[in-house]
C-alpha cells in the first residue's frame, strides 16, 4: 500500500534529521554529561563517604543526605561549592551548635574528603538525568491488553502474539517496550548521544516522473526538493520536479495514527499483555 | 599599491566606525542594521526592507560565506544557534566560548575572541548585545564579559551566576539605556531563576528581579512552603522585548523545579512560566501573566513576547503574543496584562480547558507518572527558542512548530530534586505555522521535516524559514508557497537577519556551523 504525504517519509527519516539537526552528522557527539564540566568522584571514596555519612549524619540528614530534621545538603550551596572539604571542612569540625549540630572534631581531612565525594556523586545523581533509572510501569491488565490488541487498539491486524512478537519481552526491558509498542523508532536522545540502536523499518517509495518513468526503492530521504532512493542497490538523488509524484510507504503509519487516541491505561494494559509474551 | 593602500583605509574606517548609540535603539527598523537579538526591541523580526521580494527572490544568490573554525570546546552540534549582530558593517556572531567579528560586505573575519575553556552546559549560544563600543557575552559559566567591538579585547568579566549550583548561560543580554539586562539557564538542580541588570561601564549590578517571591510576598501563596519556593527554578534563558514609550521590559520564565514532579510544589508555582512585565530602571515587576499555572512538562515559557500594534475585537490595542511552549498561543494587552486570546497551535492532550483569566487548567492525570503518561507535547514542547515573526503587512504571527508526543516518567525515590524524572520522546515532525492573532487559527502551514529554526520576515513580502534538509526557504508570507530555497552546510537553528548595506540587501542566515549570505545577483 503506498500512501503519497510528503510528512509520512519525512517521519521515517525524521530521527536522522533530528540527530543531524542536534548533532553533526559527521562527528559522533560526545556524552551530556562530559560538557557539564562535572567529573564523577572515584568510586572507592564515594563509598567510604557513605559508610562515615550514614551512622555520623543520617540521623538528622537523612541516609540519603536530602534532609530529615536537618538541613537538606544536596541544596545546600556551601555543599555544592565544595571541593575535597574546602567548604564543608570546618562546619563539619567545628559544628553548628546554634542550630543544634553537633562539632566532628576528630573527622579527618581523608573522611571528610570521602564524604565530599559520596556528596558529589549524590548530587551528580540528580543532576544527571539521562542517568534516572525508570521503573515500575508493570501496573496494567495484562487481559484487558490482550483485548485492547486484538480489538480497538487494532494492533492484530499488523501483528501476532504468536509470530512477530513472541519473545518480545525477552528483547526489550519495559520502558523500550513501552515505547516500541507505541512507534517502533529509535530513542531520540539515545541517537543524539551516540548510542547504538535499531534503525527503523525502512520505507518504501515509487516516484513516478512527469515522463512517465518510474523509480521504485528503498527511501533514504525525502524533502521538499529532493528523493532520494535505493533501486537495487544503486542510490540515486532525483529533483521533485513540478508533476513527478513520489509515494512513500510508512510501515508505521498505523502507529501515529494510534499516538492520539490511546489512553493511558490502555498503553499499560497492552504493555501488561506484551510483558506476558516472554 | 594604490589598490592595497585604499584597502587598508577601508579597512580601518571599518575597525573604528563601530559605535552603536544606545539612544538610536529606541529609533530601529530603518532596515540598515540588526543591533539587537530581535533587531530592535519589539522582538518582531520583521525588516522593512523590499529589495527582495516576492517577486525576484528566486534569483537570490550567495554573496559570501564564512565558516567558523578553531571554537575548542565542542558546543552541543557545534551549530550556530546565535543572531548575528550587524552594526555598521560589521557582523558579530557567537557560539559557546567564542566571539567572531566579520565584515558584513564579504563574510572576511576581522577578530576572534575565544574565552577559556568553561565549565557549564555548552548547549549552544545565542549572540551578543552592543552598547557603544562595548559588546556584552555571556559565557557559559555565567561571566558577562565586556568587549571592545574594534578588537575583540576584553574589557572587564563579571559573575552573574554560578556554575557550581548548574547554573549556565547562553543568552544575548539585551540593552536598554544604561542597563544591561542578564538571564541565566539551568534546572537540573531546583535553583531559582533571576533576571540582573548591570552597568555598561562597570558590570556592577543595578537591580537583580527573582522569578520566586520572598515569604510573605504577592505570589508566595501560590507555594506550599519556603523550601519549595526558594528551590523553585524559572530560568530566564531567552531574551526579552521592550516598549520605550511605556518603559516596560517583557521577560518569559522558565518551568518550575523539581521538573517533573509537582507532588511537593502544590499550587501555581509563580512566577514561573509566565510572561512578567518589569520596569527596567527598577527590576520592579508591573504585570504578570501565567501561560502554564503549575507545569511539570519541562515546558519554560521563554518564548520571545513579541509586541505589536494592531485592533483586537474592532479595538486598537498595544499587544503582546507568544506562542508557548505547552501548545498555546497567547494574546495580552501589554499596558497592563490584560488577556485577549489563547488557542492551541497543535493538538495537545494535556489541559482540562481554560479558566476565567484564559490559563490552561492542568489536567492532573496527565502529570508525569512512574508508569508511564503519553502527553502531546513533548517536553521539547510544541515550539521552543527559536524566534518567531510577526508581519505588520499581513497581519501574522509566524512560528515554527512541532506536533510532538513524549511519555513521560517520574523517577527516583524519596525526596524529588532536580529533574525528578524524563521523557521517551516518540515523534517530532515540524512546521511553519502562520496564526492569525485575532482569532488563533492557522492560515496555512509549510511542512519543513523538523523543528529547528527561528524565522524572519520582510516588507518584500517574505518569511525565511529552514527545514531539517539543511535548506534555508524563502516562503511567500501570504500563502506559505516557496519561492526560493539554497542547501547550506547545516541545518538552520538561528534566526535569519537582514540589512543594507552600500544599496544591497542581504540576508544572512547560519546554517551549521556557516554563516550564508545572499543577495540578488547583479546587485
Amino acid at each position: 500500500m503506498f500512501k503519497a504525504t510528503l510528512l509520512a517519509g519525512i517521519s521515517c527519516s525524521l530521527i536522522y534529521a533530528q540527530g543531524d539537526q542536534l548533532g553533526r552528522q559527521d562527528k559522533k557527539p560526545a556524552p551530556i554529561i562530559s560538557m557539564t564540566g562535572a567529573q564523577a568522584p572515584d568510586a572507592a571514596a564515594v563509598e567510604r563517604g557513605k559508610k562515615i555519612f550514614e551512622p555520623a549524619c543520617g540521623f538528622c540528614h537523612g541516609l540519603d543526605a536530602r534532609g530529615k530534621s536537618g538541613p537538606d545538603l544536596l541544596r545546600s550551596s556551601l555543599v555544592l561549592r565544595d571541593e575535597n572539604g574546602s567548604q564543608i571542612g570546618a562546619v563539619i569540625r567545628a559544628g553548628r551548635p546554634e542550630r543544634g549540630m553537633p562539632a566532628f572534631s576528630g573527622m579527618t581531612n581523608e573522611q571528610i574528603a570521602d564524604l565530599s565525594a559520596f556528596f558529589k556523586a549524590s548530587t551528580l545523581a540528580i543532576t544527571n538525568r539521562f542517568g534516572y533509572e525508570i521503573k515500575g510501569l508493570l501496573t496494567g491488565d495484562a487481559k484487558q491488553g490482550e483485548a485492547y490488541f486484538n480489538g480497538a487498539g487494532k494492533c492484530a491486524s499488523c501483528h501476532s502474539a504468536t509470530g512477530d512478537l513472541s519473545h518480545i519481552a525477552s528483547k526489550y526491558e519495559p520502558v523500550e517496550l513501552q515505547r516500541r509498542m507505541l512507534l517502533p523508532t529509535p530513542n531520540m536522545m539515545d541517537v543524539f548521544m551516540g548510542k547504538k540502536v535499531k534503525p527503523p523499518a525502512p520505507s518504501k517509495v515509487k516516484l513516478t516522473l512527469p515522463g512517465g518513468e518510474v523509480h521504485s526503492g528503498i527511501l533514504v530521504h525525502a524533502d521538499e526538493f529532493t528523493v532520494t532512493i535505493n533501486e537495487n542497490g544503486a542510490t540515486t538523488s532525483f529533483d521533485r520536479t513540478p508533476g513527478s509524484q513520489v509515494e512513500i510507504d510508512n510501515p508505521i503509519a498505523a502507529h501515529e495514527a494510534l499516538l492520539p487516541r490511546i489512553a493511558d491505561g490502555q498503553m499499560h494494559d497492552t504493555l501488561a499483555y506484551l510483558e506476558t509474551l516472554k | 599599491m594604490k589598490r592595497l593602500a585604499y584597502t587598508l583605509l577601508l579597512a580601518s574606517a571599518a575597525l573604528f566606525a563601530q559605535e552603536l548609540n544606545p539612544s538610536l535603539l529606541t529609533k530601529l527598523s530603518k532596515g540598515s542594521g540588526w543591533p539587537t537579538y530581535n533587531g530592535d526591541y519589539s522582538g518582531k523580526r520583521h525588516s522593512p526592507l523590499k529589495q527582495i521580494d516576492t517577486k525576484n527572490v528566486s534569483t537570490l544568490t550567495t554573496a559570501w560565506t564564512y565558516q567558523v573554525t578553531n571554537y575548542g570546546t565542542p558546543s552541543f552540534g557545534n551549530t550556530l544557534k546565535a543572531t548575528p549582530l550587524m552594526v555598521n558593517g560589521v557582523i558579530y556572531i557567537t557560539m559557546p566560548e567564542n566571539v567572531w567579528a566579520v565584515d558584513a560586505r564579504n563574510g572576511r573575519e576581522l577578530w576572534h575572541y575565544k574565552s577559556p575553556p568553561t565549565p557549564g552546559f555548552h548547549i549552544g549560544h545565542r549572540g551578543v548585545a552592543m552598547w557603544g563600543d562595548w559588546l556584552y557575552f555571556e559565557t557559559p559559566n555565567c561571566n558577562l564579559v565586556a568587549l571592545n567591538a574594534k578588537d575583540g579585547k576584553e574589557r572587564w568579566s563579571k559573575p552573574i551566576a554560578d556554575t557550581k549550583l548548574e547554573y549556565f548561560c547562553t543568552m544575548s543580554p539585551l540593552v536598554i539605556g544604561n542597563h544591561i539586562v542578564t538571564g541565566v539557564g539551568g534546572d537540573s538542580l531546583d535553583q531559582p531563576g533571576y533576571l540582573q541588570s548591570r552597568d555598561p561601564e562597570t558590570g556592577a549590578l543595578q537591580w537583580q528581579w527573582n522569578t520566586e517571591p520572598k515569604p510573605g510576598e504577592p505570589g508566595s501563596e501560590s507555594w506550599p512552603d519556603v523550601d519549595s519556593m526558594s528551590h523553585g527554578g524559572g530560568m530566564t534563558w531567552i531574551t526579552g522585548t521592550y516598549d520605550p514609550e511605556l518603559n516596560l521590559l517583557y521577560w518569559g520564565t522558565g518551568n518550575p523545579n523539581p521538573v517533573h514532579a509537582g507532588a511537593g510544589r502544590k499550587g501555581d508555582n509563580l512566577y514561573t512560566c509566565s510572561i512578567v512585565a518589569l520596569n527596567p530602571d527598577t527590576g520592579k515587576m508591573a504585570w504578570y501573566y501565567q501561560v502554564s499555572p503549575h507545569d511539570t512538562h519541562d515546558w519554560d515559557a521563554i518564548q520571545t513576547p513579541v509586541l505589536f500594534d494592531g485592533e483586537f475585537q474592532g479595538k486598537p490595542r498595544k499587544l503582546l503574543a507568544q506562542a508557548s511552549r505547552n501548545g498555546y498561543f497567547f494574546v495580552l494587552d501589554r499596558t497592563n496584562g490584560e488577556h485577549l486570546l489563547t488557542a492551541p497551535f497543535i493538538d495537545l492532550n494535556w489541559s482540562l480547558g481554560l479558566n476565567a483569566k484564559g490559563q490552561p487548567i492542568p489536567d492532573p492525570k496527565k502529570e508525569p507518572s512512574r508508569d508511564g503518561t503519553l502527553v502531546a507535547p513533548s517536553s521539547n514542547g510544541a515550539t521552543n527558542w527559536f524566534a518567531p515573526t510577526y508581519s505588520p503587512e499581513t497581519g501574522i504571527f509566524y512560528v515554527t512548530t512541532s506536533q510532538n508526543y513524549s511519555i513521560f516518567y517520574l523517577t527516583g525515590e524519596g525526596k524529588a530534586e532536580g529533574f525528578a524524572g524524563r521523557d521517551d520522546f516518540l515523534t517530532f515532525s515540524g512546521s511553519v505555522q502562520a496564526i492569525d492573532y485575532q482569532t488563533g487559527k492557522a492560515q496555512w502551514t509549510h511542512d519543513i521535516g523538523g523543528m529547528g529554526a527561528g524565522l524572519l520576515s520582510t516588507a518584500g513580502g517574505l518569511v525565511f524559514a529552514g527545514d531539517s534538509s539543511k535548506h534555508v526557504l524563502a516562503l511567500d508570507a501570504r500563502d506559505g508557497r516557496t519561492l526560493w530555497h539554497a542547501t547550506m552546510a547545516g541545518n538552520q537553528m538561528n534566526g535569519a537577519i537582514t540589512y543594507e548595506l552600500d544599496g544591497k540587501q542581504y540576508v544572512v542566515v547560519g546554517g551549521g556551523d556557516t554563516l550564508h549570505a545572499y543577495a540578488l545577483a547583479g546587485k
